[in-house]
């Protein structure tokens, strides 16, 4: 209960090797792309460039996502506490987008797509200084990644 | 296609056209992308004798099939034009995030053609462009610019721009990207500005397409060895400022205008002391794994104010060791100056070196420039810098380059540069490899077409006598031609120069990316290829052996005190070899045969 | 025993006794000591340095040292 992408902005460089390989990741069936567009992790940084920030969702305790979806489509892993979109159900309303107050979750193809945390994180792999790691817990990070997302918007 | 996104967007400014034109895909398996394929469209299509800052003029941006892939360091883009500082094809390369941006709004190539009627910047959202009036940032500098364009397109659009100096054509005036990045040299921001095309903004939602990731995703593991490896420990902390203190103790610090290479007060500029002054966090360009990039800021307790990124060792070189500057807060405000005001640093510190050594000869008035201009002053020149961008006063005769001012005032042999472009930060007196890329170099005293620094200096992959003249044709034209092929795919050389099999690491990458193998041989080819094509490119503007030339200064005159005292740049003999193994004529003219062996024409 | 100074050049510098924003540092060493035994002095490994130069000479690690000399280490380049 608490597994997640961790991020560490103070060592963030803004490369977006995360983004461009979460897109590889999710490509359409059979096809190999590299589509920034459609990932899960976004990246930016703020107007006087003193931070990075790579946006992948917190898998909040209470996430604001979830009550705001009309159809039930967004829960919460009981056990692993990852919060997920049930594509069958989500009707591309935006209404998770709008309610994410930390630009986390995002509208591909008019279906709401967000980090559901993959088994083995090419995000985290790709990332050459050490800024992103699988976690299960680490309350510490998260209120600092939680307190930069909200400082820094996409 | 794999790797290529197969469009190629013409933009006639006259006409106000906009065209979406097919690549065609045999175009782009013999030519590549970037600079290989940009020069190919040039060569084919360009009215060559046209005045480079006339609307005859073509200016191009060419990404390549691995940008925005997982190759390493998958960044980069080239400005291609006719250069209206050499009166040569150019090759102009930034990296940034722009690059990936327009090639995620689907386009290999950008063409600009003809000349606005009034000034206007180009919008591209995906497979909507539009040509937008551009008078409310006309005149704004290259940060502004941005935020404002920003505001009117969208907040995430990535965008480059000329600030005052390409407006005001100065010669050596720089395309700026993402507020930091520059396609700075041969003057393609004047030939931008003189289109009155003030920027190109974009953001995209398309992907890249490849054959075999598997291979792509090696990038993460060797680009983790080159990390963990000494140089890359180095590269990562310090950036190219590394440069300044390796340079100067080999006594390649060009320093006062190419007098000297060694400069005292090195370590009051360098790498070290960005750490520890201005240094707010590395950064990375897109794609990239390496965070060479400086984040800087000047302290509140300096003379000077701004942030930015830089300076980068270049500019430690031209604005700093060469016109005398030993003090980082006002090199930096030189370097943030010329940023914003969309100039190539190295060009501008070129120009200022002339100058001081012109008034040194007593061959300029002070009256004249309107005020001292002695070597390390930091105030004057960052109020020439300021007039040069502007376009005031003095600044329009100084904007015009330091090989005009030379010329104009009686002293050609002061400029320190080839085919007009002033050069790079390495001694050739104790480089004379370099001595002789500088000299063969399509667009003049340019390093970026093949820097000798990892075989010359480093003694990578063996060891080589800086000094002597053996064995540098082949390693110039080995540089030349691998260097080629990287600027043809859209990847910053770093991290593929920072490896000994490099070439064949991204020959790999290129295979993966657009499905069909090719060999670090075949690579090289493709490089050769789009290197002879330049050649024959100003061939066709009248240049041979006798452009190919470097200065009294790095030829006859010995080199001074230290590592290399005595020494010359042996060019002619060094030439004689390199045109034999190019398959040139002595008059260094490719020749029927090594043309038709590259289906040039 | 006799006084040289080092520099130590780019990550080098994280070896100086004063802290690395040090620029230089005097040192006293015996009489005959070669540039390898200044750098045992400051436990600078020898495969990180790439260039040695001694009074803007380039030298090597078993250059013996005289008094008064500069001593300039430098590791590998990489940049442009």
């Amino acid at each position: 209960m608490g597994r997640r992408i961790a991020f560490q902005e103070e060592r963030c460089t803004q490369c977006h090797l995360c983004e461009l390989h979460c897109s590889l990741a999710f490509g359409e069936k059979g096809i190999f792309e590299y589509r920034p567009s459609i990932a899960r992790i976004r990246v930016t940084a703020n107007d006087d460039e003193t931070k990075y920030v790579a946006h992948v969702c917190l898998q909040c305790e209470d996430p604001l996502c979830l009550p705001a979806c009309p159809t039930g489509a967004i829960t919460k892993d009981a056990a692993t506490g990852v919060v997920l979109v049930e594509d069958a159900l989500c009707v591309g309303c935006a209404s998770c987008v709008e309610a994410c107050p930390f630009d986390c979750i995002f509208l591909v193809r008019d279906l709401a797509v967000k980090c559901e945390v993959c088994d083995d994180p090419l995000c985290v792999k790709a990332c050459a200084v050490g800024a992103l790691s699988l976690v299960d817990g680490d309350e510490e990070t998260r209120r600092k990644q939680t307190q930069v997302y909200g400082e820094v918007r996409l | 296609m794999n790797g290529w996104m197969g469009t190629i967007l013409r933009v006639d400014l006259t006409s106000g056209a906009l065209v979406k034109q097919e690549l065609d895909p045999e175009l782009a398996k013999a030519y590549v992308g970037g600079r290989g394929l940009a020069t190919k469209i040039l060569f084919d299509e360009l009215q060559i004798d046209c005045d480079p800052l006339s609307p005859q003029n073509m200016l191009l941006f060419a990404n390549g099939p691995l940008t925005l892939t997982g190759a390493l360091s998958s960044g980069r883009y080239m400005v291609v034009c006719k250069s209206p500082l050499t009166g040569t094809i150019c090759c102009s390369n930034s990296g940034g995030y722009f690059p990936a941006a327009f090639k995620s709004a689907g386009y290999d190539v950008i063409v600009f053609t003809g000349k606005a009627v009034k000034p206007v910047y180009l919008w591209i959202d995906d497979d909507n462009v539009e040509i937008r009036d551009a008078s409310g940032v006309w005149g704004l500098d290259t940060r502004s610019t941005c935020s404002a364009i920003q505001r009117e397109t969208h907040k995430n659009a990535r965008i480059a721009c000329i600030g005052p100096a390409g407006e005001n054509l100065v010669r050596f005036a720089a395309i700026i990207n993402d507020g930091e990045r520059a396609a700075a040299r041969s003057g393609v921001g004047a030939v931008m500005g003189s289109k009155l095309l003030k920027a190109v903004a974009c953001r995209g939602t398309k992907g890249v397409r490849v054959a075999d990731p598997e291979e792509l995703l090696r990038a993460l593991t060797i680009g983790d060895h080159i990390k963990k490896a000494d140089l890359g420990i180095a590269f990562g902390e310090f950036g190219t400022p590394l440069f300044a203190d390796v340079m100067n103790a080999n006594n390649i610090m060009p320093t006062k205008n190419f007098q000297e290479g060694f400069f005292e007060s090195a370590d009051l500029i360098n790498g070290a002391e960005i750490i520890d002054r201005t240094l707010v966090r590395s950064k990375a360009c897109y794609g990239c794994c390496l965070n060479c990039g400086r984040n800087t800021r000047l302290p509140a307790n300096s003379k000077y104010q701004g942030r930015g990124d830089g300076p980068e060792y270049e500019t430690i070189f031209s604005l700093g060791s060469n016109i005398c500057i030993g003090d980082l807060c006002t090199l930096t405000k030189m370097n943030y100056l010329c940023n914003e005001m969309g100039m190539d640093t190295m060009d501008a510190g070129t120009t200022l070196a002339t100058l001081m050594e012109l008034r040194d000869l007593g061959l300029i008035e002070e009256a004249e420039i309107g005020f001292p201009l002695t070597w390390g002053d930091g105030d004057n020149c960052i109020r020439l810098l300021e007039m040069i961008g502007t376009g005031k006063g003095f600044g329009t005769e100084a904007g015009r380059g330091g090989a005009y001012l030379a010329a104009k005032y009686g002293a050609p042999q002061v400029f320190m540069g080839s085919k007009g472009q002033g050069f790079a930060g390495y001694h050739p007196r104790a480089m004379v490899g370099q001595g002789l890329l500088y000299a063969t170099s399509p667009e003049g005293g340019n390093h970026t077409t093949g820097n000798t620094i990892q075989p010359e200096i480093n003694g990578i992959p063996q060891p080589m006598d800086p000094l002597r003249p053996e064995g540098k044709p082949e390693m110039v034209i080995s540089r030349q031609n691998e260097t080629a092929f990287a600027d043809a795919c859209g990847v910053c050389v770093f991290p593929y120069m920072l490896m000994e099999e490099g070439t064949e690491i991204l020959a790999d990458f290129y295979s993966a990316a657009v499905g069909e193998h090719y060999s670090e041989r075949d690579v090289r080819k493709l490089g050769e290829r789009i290197f002879n094509l330049e050649r024959e490119f100003n061939r066709r503007l009248g240049l041979s052996r006798q452009n190919d030339t470097l200065p009294d200064r790095l030829t006859k005159e010995p080199h001074t005190s230290g590592i290399g005292e005595g020494n010359v740049v042996p060019l002619e003999e060094m030439l004689n070899r390199y045109y034999a193994l190019r398959g040139w004529d002595q008059e260094g003219l490719p020749t029927q045969e090594k043309l038709h062996e590259l289906s040039i024409r | 025993m006799i006084r040289v100074s080092l520099r130590l050049s780019g990550p080098l510098r994280g070896y100086y006794r004063a802290g690395c924003q040090a620029k230089s540092e005097q040192v006293e060493i015996p009489e005959a000591s070669t540039v390898g035994d200044l750098l045992d002095v400051y436990g600078v490994p020898h495969d990180k340095v790439h260039l040695v130069v001694v009074n803007r000479r380039r030298a090597t690690l078993v250059t013996v040292l005289q008094d008064g000399d500069d001593v300039w280490t430098i590791p590998l380049a990489a940049g442009g």
